[in-house]
């Protein structure tokens, strides 16, 4: 398309106006011509104007319409209700009579015209519906209506946690429909207008799981997993007036929030729930348009899913929580839990509720200055894969730790200032990895550490191991300038001074000033004391060796 | 702290009423947190499995002198008051203090040294240090340190920022981008400062900003005398409902701001507020050392009843170590001994000797040790040559960037070795010289952070705290 031809089709949305106005107004000026306040011939120009504005505009309109992804079904109604108006509006003023004289014609002229402003609306409203989306109208909605009953689905985790951390929570376990619930109303809110039903621009759609995974005429936009490698959510973290920035400058824009919400929904995985398998009740979007989406997501994948939403909810339960927790690596799921924030308010129930469901998980387990004891032990004696479980300054007892015997991958326990005794000497002895543990001010007899400390491999911190021992100390300290100077090492011993003192200054000799005299080297300590001894070489043969 | 869910942090946002209700909100925690982690996809940046969760980094201001610390250099006693040999000076650059001298004479350390049993062959430490040599199986004692500066103030500014400039991030605010805090109710970046016994250099606070990187990663100082951190108690008549609400408010106005620019300022100005509200509660308890034990107070000395010595400063590190946060900075001021050095560094020495030690044990018993990364040492070391008059009781000492010790322990660190050799005036290095770009590259190993992968991007480019170099130091490694 030629770029005057775009531009001129670009000046639809600027033009429409005119036949609007123009063509509302014939109307009522049509009534006033008829009773006389406006003279025919004036009218007649008038209405050649609007039938003109609306022919032009209805041109621009059919270029325009060739340009960009809009909904085709619609822009085909809006194309056909707009060039029939523009056609009514100039069948209008051909037929109009401006010597009014041909009822006949003033007649069809009036019918023409009264159906031409008929089709605006409809026309009208297509048009909006395509620019605006189909919410158009009946938006704008507050935007509380729209979440408040999507954060009440979540209950259970989200919800609760937000809420009444301290409540009696019900099982953390419910499934959130991430997608559904928060993201897709992103989506729809922040992209759908131009990637949406009505209008996809670019070949793409971002109101539907399928339209997602698609992609638009530029490729995959998502690439699950890797945010880094998603155009999406590149384009929409390039700078506002970046030429590919979007949503384009000008439209709304996500916000950070938002925006790091779908990053961490694509970094973990872009799972898309039961949208993917069926159109869900709750989801608006969804609903509205049919998933084709891919439907094998069963099984495995479907279980996986499952457990990374599970899993996502208890990590957000924890950050509510003021629960510390991070990746043991990278990429791993292994997590580090740290209660150091609340310590002092953490006890065996909050273990139960906010740890619990991330036993498979947790690596590291730090419960250090916290209020949990022996009960909360029988818990944690089943995490399968934890390494390091520090107790440190806790209620916990030999009973408690009785719990942990034998188990398979604890390698370093941390039982400082706590209330034990020799009784868990044998506990420790048989957990079968077991590398390092700290038992200072724990209860533990001397003859306890020596037991564990008997097993090879084993460190024992206990506080009472032995500073580092002195193993020479230097005595009283001797200062001097013994040595020969720097650099007299340097001097061939046939030239080296036979005095150490220089006999005019009586200074220390610099072997660089140095003099041959009956046949012995003689130094001196500066150029011109040679000059002083060869005025008379006896005068200081006294001060000679 | 890992970033927080932002799925999660969302639905906070949206609804902000419900969730600001609550005496303590995760959405400050939230945005208060790590703005790099794993939720960028910028995962390769802490690839390695870290073995230290935290540091505590004892900056020894003004540059002690390693000759009378921790390099022993027994033969130098027999050159007493000698010309430094113009081999060993090797006509480098020296301070205008001493340039004009018109000899360098030698200047032995006039303190006797011990040799301690370590994982070699055995440490010589100073009598200046009696109970550090008790922990001498835990030091990693580097004698080959070096360093570009040769003034304080840009010698500081490289240690703590990787660049003799000012502007970039300090080491404690890179760690606390890079790993986050985890403890919400406290900074992620502590700083204390002791007052020194001796000659004093100015400590600007830009050695704990944050440079280009969000400011809610900068150092939080906290006060010796009066109230740890200003403004912290609420004023008579305000209650703490009167604070909240007064809060919910200014954070409702700041977020729509935030929403409206979309400048992580106005986030972070939010965050910020919601600690400061915390704190009230968290810091007190903090610094109340009621709850220690005779024998732990007595293990840090007697000036650990003194706030803002380095007895109780070592204690609060302790403290704040076990509970979560993650950069501990403590500042010793006072090493600037260009004369009387004999008798400013004993009472130097004094101040930090027995703290540092009992913190070294105190974490070891604990069962923090070897996740805490510790770090001693000063921005450069002192000369060989006395600077003004010398004799066996008295002699001064000038800067020296050639060549210095530093020491580090726990965390992923060897214990118990010495690393680097310098020459026999303790003026050049001899044997594995290591720059501070390369510590840092390795302490940040030991944190699990990739030095070349810990960047951000300001005015076009990435910047790192290892600039363009720094290597990792295997055999610094545990």
């Amino acid at each position: 398309m030629s770029p005057i031809l775009q531009v001129f089709g670009r000046l639809h949305p600027l033009l429409l106006h005119l036949p609007i106005g123009l063509l509302f107004g014939a109307l009522l000026l049509e009534l006033l011509t008829s009773m006389g306040m406006l003279q025919r011939r004036a009218f007649a120009l008038y209405l050649w104007g609007a039938a003109l504005s609306a022919c032009l505009t209805a041109s621009a309109g059919w270029v325009l319409g060739h340009e960009e992804g809009y909904d085709a079904a619609t822009l085909e109604r809006h194309e056909q209700l707009g060039i029939a108006l523009a056609a009514l509006a100039l069948v209008a003023a051909l037929l109009h009579d401006p010597s009014g004289r041909s009822r006949l014609r003033l007649g069809l002229a009036r019918a023409c015209l009264l159906a031409s402003c008929a089709f605006l609306l409809p026309a009208g409203h297509l048009g909006s519906t395509l620019t605006h989306g189909d919410d158009w109208l009946d938006g704008p909605r507050p935007r509380a209506l729209e979440v408040v009953p999507v954060t009440a689905q979540v209950s259970g985790d989200m919800a609760a946690t937000v809420g009444a951390p301290d409540s009696a929570a019900p099982s953390p376990v419910a499934q959130p429909e991430t997608y559904a619930e928060v993201v897709a109303p992103i989506f729809a809110e922040r992209c759908a207008r131009c990637h949406g039903a009505k209008k996809h621009k670019g070949g793409l759609r971002l109101d539907s799981p399928a339209g997602l995974l698609a992609g638009g005429e530029d490729g995959p936009v998502l690439v699950p997993g890797d945010v880094a490698a998603s155009p999406l959510l590149l384009r929409a973290r390039l700078p506002l007036e970046h030429e590919d920035h979007m949503p384009p400058e000008g439209k709304p824009q996500p916000t950070a929030a938002e925006l790091a919400a779908l990053e961490s929904w694509v970094a973990a995985g872009a799972p898309f729930g039961s949208a993917s398998r069926a159109a869900p009740a709750a989801a608006p979007i969804a609903e509205a348009t049919p998933v084709d989406a891919p439907t094998k997501t069963e099984g495995a994948k479907a279980h996986a899913e499952a457990a990374n939403v599970q899993r996502v909810a208890a990590l957000a339960a924890l950050d509510a929580a003021f629960v510390h927790h991070e990746p043991v690596q990278a990429g791993a799921n292994g997590l580090v839990l740290d209660v150091a924030a609340v310590a002092p308010s953490f006890g065996d129930a909050e273990l139960e509720r906010l740890v619990v469901p991330l036993a498979a998980d947790v690596v590291e387990l730090v419960l250090a200055r916290s209020a949990v004891d022996d009960a909360a032990l029988s818990s944690i004696a089943r995490f399968p894969a934890l390494v390091r479980l520090d107790l440190r300054a806790t209620q916990v007892t030999d009973a408690g730790l009785a719990a942990l015997a034998g188990h398979a991958t604890l390698a370093e326990l941390v039982l400082a200032q706590t209330k034990l005794s020799d009784a868990s000497v044998d506990v420790l002895l048989g957990l079968p990895q077991l590398a390092k543990v700290a038992l200072w001010n724990s209860g533990v007899s001397p003859a306890g550490l020596a037991r564990l400390r008997a097993r090879a491999g084993l460190v024992v911190n206990a506080g009472d191991e032995p500073p580092a021992e002195p193993l020479e100390s230097e005595g009283e300290l001797a200062f001097s300038s013994e040595r020969a100077l720097p650099g007299a090492e340097l001097v061939p011993e046939s030239l080296r001074p036979i005095n150490a003192t220089c006999p005019v200054s009586g200074s220390p000799v610099n072997p660089k000033y140095a003099v041959l005299h009956e046949g012995r080297v003689i130094g001196f300590c500066c150029p011109n004391c040679p000059k002083e001894f060869w005025t008379d070489p006896a005068k200081f043969a006294a001060k000679l060796p | 702290m890992e970033p927080t869910n932002p799925l999660f942090d969302l639905g906070l946002t949206l609804t902000r009423r419900r969730f600001f209700a609550r005496s303590a909100g995760t959405l400050g925690a939230a945005l208060g947190t790590s703005a790099l982690g794993h939720c960028l996809g910028l995962d390769p940046v802490t690839a390695l499995a870290p073995r230290a969760r935290r540091v505590i980094y004892m900056h020894m201001e003004g540059a002690p002198s390693q000759i009378d610390l921790w390099d022993h250099k027994p033969e130098l006693r027999a050159r007493f008051n000698q010309d430094l040999p113009d081999s060993i000076r090797q006509g480098q650059r020296l301070t205008g203090m001493t340039s004009g001298q018109t000899r360098f004479p030698v200047a032995p350390s006039i303190f006797k040294f011990t040799r301690y049993k370590n994982n070699q062959d055995g440490v010589w430490i100073s009598e200046l240090m009696p109970f550090t040599g008790k922990v001498a199986h835990e030091l990693c004692l580097i004698h080959s340190m070096h360093t570009e500066a040769i003034n304080h103030e840009p010698g500081i500014t490289f240690f703590q920022t990787g660049n003799q400039q000012p502007g970039r991030p300090s080491f404690g605010a890179w760690c606390s981008y890079g790993l986050g805090s985890m403890n919400q109710n406290l900074p992620a970046f502590a700083v204390m400062i002791t007052q020194g016994k001796g000659n004093m250099q100015a400590l600007s606070a830009r050695f704990w900003g944050s440079g280009f990187l969000p400011s809610e990663h900068q150092g939080c100082k906290l006060r010796s005398a009066g109230d740890p951190v200003l403004y912290l108690e609420d004023p008579p008549g305000v209650t703490r409902t009167d604070r909240r609400h007064m809060l919910d408010l200014v954070s409702a106005l700041n977020e729509r701001e935030a929403e409206r620019s979309l400048d992580p300022e106005v986030r972070t100005r939010i965050a910020q507020y919601e600690m400061a509200y915390r704190m009230q509660m968290s810091v007190p308890e903090l610094t109340d050392f009621r709850d220690e034990s005779e024998e732990t107070l007595a293990l840090y000395g007697p000036e650990v009843r003194t706030p803002g010595s380095f007895a109780a400063n070592c204690l609060l590190a302790r403290r704040l170590a076990e509970r979560g946060v993650r950069f501990i900075q403590l500042y010793m001021r006072g090493w600037d001994q260009h004369g009387n050095l004999p008798g400013e560094i004993r009472l130097q020495a004094a101040a930090v000797d027995q703290p540092q030690a009992a913190l070294l044990t105190d974490l070891r018993r604990r069962g923090l040790l070897d996740e805490t990364l510790v770090l001693w040492g000063g921005e450069f070391g002192r000369t060989v040559y006395s600077q003004g008059e010398l004799s066996t009781t008295s002699y001064g000492r000038d800067h020296h960037p050639r060549c210095f010790s530093v020491w580090a322990a726990g965390g992923g660190i060897r214990p118990g070795v010495s690393y680097g050799k310098t020459d026999e005036y303790s003026y050049n290095i001899v044997e594995n010289p290591l720059a501070v770009h390369d510590l840092h590259a390795t302490l940040l190993h030991c944190l699990g952070l990739q030095h070349d992968k810990l960047v951000y991007r300001h005015q076009g480019r990435d910047f790192r705290l290892t600039d363009v170099f720094g290597r990792v130091v295997p055999e610094l490694l545990a």
